[in-house]
């Protein structure tokens, strides 16, 4: 999105192994605009290890991924200001309210913060009524709808979620697929690790950890 | 370029081969330091003018400190490589040399204080050198506590490496800081005991000692980092090779 | 780019203001090590006088090194590291803002009760004048130095002492320049040397520090 050549994120034979036991290997696909990647697998088969090795946190023990084409191992700052990385815990300091956490994150990605810019965010993800309310005393599905609303701070090509609908309720979990469905549409990708079957959308791929387990 | 450089002369594999074959000549190296400085030092140099036979401790004090000293520049440059070039073998001797490190540390602080009973008066002294070797010792020992610590064998030789660089970087500043506080408080007394110039009966033994425990060092860490060697490369073919053959 | 290291550097005032406790704590705990000394060692006005650089210096590098070990590990615990890691600002001058933060939260405190503390150890204004600017150059290098040891420790549970044990060798330096400068004001020998030094270790610090520390936060994120 808003780069001259159209995004593209190329995974060959990626593996990676941790205390002489390989968490995966042989893992390939490639993405494109509008593509989303669902990594299927039990708790412990290495979801979370992957997507941190797309994020760019780890490096691979064996195969490459090349966003552009161009490997993120040497290229990886720029590479990782193309990606929003949304983790277990949501990146969300407690102490602060929803609106100085999304005013610092968007420090963080050095745009100034404008105010309208940040409640419309707010309001996206509903959770204007707690608006200045500390993080600390919301729920865990109001904490995942605060990190989902850091997405929507700056359009950014690939978002990479690891389990995103654990504490969401039905009416959060709807909002998740509707923000992922504009994100797809605007030109966007997304990789999501997840044990439960997401509501399929166009362009789903699927690959699934735990059978590769050695 | 770098990368195939890395593979094809630093590989575990071939420092393990290159070693088993070099070990030899270290243990004769060192038995052979080892017993001229031993037998000459104790024996043939003349007693001190000053110290009598007591002196005679500086044949195992100095080399210790002098290996505590050095195994911490290997450990420096090892860390350096681990860090800036990844070199899996400089990972492996960083750690076995903070292990050997710690202990001659550990023996140069021993032998200072037994060595400072009759010159001193009393087992401990706070001069600039004990205590420059107590604070290497306390570098070595964080260094040690930090990598039992860690789980993860790439964190673990990361992080020691960080922690060794860290260290190198202090030791000049402490050491003259710690030089600096003892002149502040001790004034012109010079309490360290600094000949200025050492007969030569007495040098060649010491000098001899030195290269004596430079290369039982040597010695232990090319055994300790083949063994480290091994365990790291459990999965390998050429491992398995190795250990049935010895069985 | 300095819009954005301003807020987060008031973020994170603004995140310590609000738990009292953390930067209360080392405080007290600075007041209490130097008033146990004179229950220690009795209230002979030359002996505390002699003594009191060596007090005063102990127990705030102490009080540092109780604070400074923690200022990565809510961030780790939060996800919050991730995004430091991830952000196009320099990972080197997000650790200068963390520092930065925490130096004016948990050491100003104690450089501006540090002079009450002297009073009580019967320091007169020549050496309190010495103990402030000594305390004022020294402290940032000890934030400095430690916030390298909190992210090599940034993922380990249960760390416990691994910390000082790190960190303490190399406070060494500052502690006998620090302590050093306060007894030739004692002696009423000429300080500004001392200072100079002390301004050199700062310098060399800020040179070396933030970027070991972003190196051991790029380990650290992945334990």
């Amino acid at each position: 999105m808003h780069s001259l050549q159209p995004n593209k994120l190329t995974i060959d034979n990626l593996a990676f192994e941790r205390n002489n036991q390989f968490l995966f290997r042989e893992i390939n696909f490639a993405l494109q605009a509008g593509d989303l990647l669902q990594v299927r697998g039990a708790n412990g088969s290495g979801k979370s290890t992957l997507l941190r090795m797309l994020a760019g946190f780890i490096e691979p023990q064996g195969g490459t991924i090349l966003w552009q084409d161009k490997s993120i191992c040497q290229h990886r700052d720029a590479y990782q200001q193309q990606l929003h990385y949304l983790g277990h815990h949501n990146g969300i300091k407690h102490s602060l309210t929803v609106y100085e956490n999304l005013q610092l994150h968007a420090a963080l990605m050095t745009n100034k913060p404008e105010p309208n810019h940040l409640k419309t965010a707010i309001k996206q993800v509903d959770l204007t009524h707690v608006s200045h309310t500390q993080a600390i005393h919301l729920s865990a599905g109001q904490l995942r709808r605060l990190g989902l609303a850091r997405l929507l701070l700056h359009p950014i090509p690939l978002w990479i979620l690891d389990e995103p609908t654990t504490a969401l309720d039905a009416d959060g979990q709807a909002l998740l697929g509707h923000l992922l469905k504009q994100h797809l549409t605007n030109g966007g990708m997304a990789i999501i690790a997840t044990h439960q079957t997401l509501a399929i959308l166009h362009n789903t791929k699927t690959i699934y950890l735990g059978e590769q387990h050695v | 370029m770098l990368h195939w450089f890395n593979q094809k002369f630093l590989s575990p594999k071939t420092f393990y081969t290159t070693s088993s074959s070099l070990l030899p000549w270290f243990i004769a190296a060192f038995v052979l330091c080892f017993g001229y400085g031993l037998i000459a030092g104790l024996f043939f140099a003349p007693a001190d003018y000053q110290q009598g036979d007591g002196f005679r401790i500086i044949y195992v004090h100095v080399p210790s400190a002098f290996a505590a000293m050095a195994i911490y520049s290997v450990m420096a440059v090892s860390a350096v490589l681990t860090l800036v070039f990844r070199i899996k073998i400089a990972a492996i001797c960083m750690s076995c040399s903070a292990q050997i490190g710690a202990w001659f540390t550990f023996l140069a602080l021993v032998t200072g204080s037994i060595w400072g009973k009759p010159m001193w008066g009393t087992w401990w002294i706070w001069d600039a050198r004990l205590t420059s070797v107590l604070i290497l010792l306390f570098l070595y020992l964080g260094f040690i506590a930090l990598q039992s610590v860690i789980t993860d064998q790439q964190n673990r030789d990361r992080a020691g490496a960080i922690v060794a660089i860290v260290g190198v970087i202090n030791l000049p500043i402490i050491h003259y800081s710690v030089i600096w506080w003892n002149t502040l408080h001790q004034g012109p007394t010079i309490s360290q005991f600094a000949t200025p110039s050492i007969a030569p009966s007495m040098l060649y033994p010491l000098l001899a000692m030195i290269a004596a425990f430079l290369f039982f060092y040597a010695v232990i860490l090319i055994l300790c980092m083949q063994n480290q060697i091994l365990l790291r490369e459990i999965k390998s073919q050429w491992t398995k090779e190795v250990l049935c053959y010895d069985y | 780019m300095f819009s954005s290291l301003f807020t987060i550097m008031r973020h994170e005032i603004l995140m310590t203001m609000r738990q009292a406790f953390s930067w209360l704590t080392p405080l007290l705990f600075f007041v209490i090590v130097v008033c146990l000394f004179p229950l220690a060692l009795g209230p002979d006005t030359d002996l505390l006088n002699k003594v009191a650089p060596a007090i005063i210096w102990v127990a705030a590098l102490l009080a540092i090194l109780m604070s400074i070990g923690n200022i990565f590990r809510s961030d780790a615990e939060e996800g919050y590291l991730d995004l430091l890691l991830l952000s196009p600002v320099p990972l080197t001058l997000l650790v200068l803002c963390k520092v930065f933060s925490h130096w004016m939260t948990n050491c100003l405190p104690l450089i501006l009760i540090s002079p009450l503390l002297g009073l009580l150890l019967h320091l007169n204004a020549h050496e309190e004048y010495a103990l402030i600017i000594t305390l004022l150059l020294g402290t940032p290098v000890l934030s400095l130095l430690g916030a390298i040891g909190a992210a090599l420790i940034v993922g380990i549970r249960g760390h416990g002492l691994l910390l000082p044990i790190l960190i303490m060798p190399l406070y060494i330096p500052v502690l006998i320049f620090g302590t050093g400068t306060m007894m030739a004001a004692n002696a009423n020998l000429p300080i500004n040397g001392y200072f100079a030094i002390m301004g050199a270790l700062i310098l060399l610090s800020l040179a070396s520090a933030p970027l070991l520390t972003g190196l051991a936060l790029r380990i650290g994120v992945n334990q």
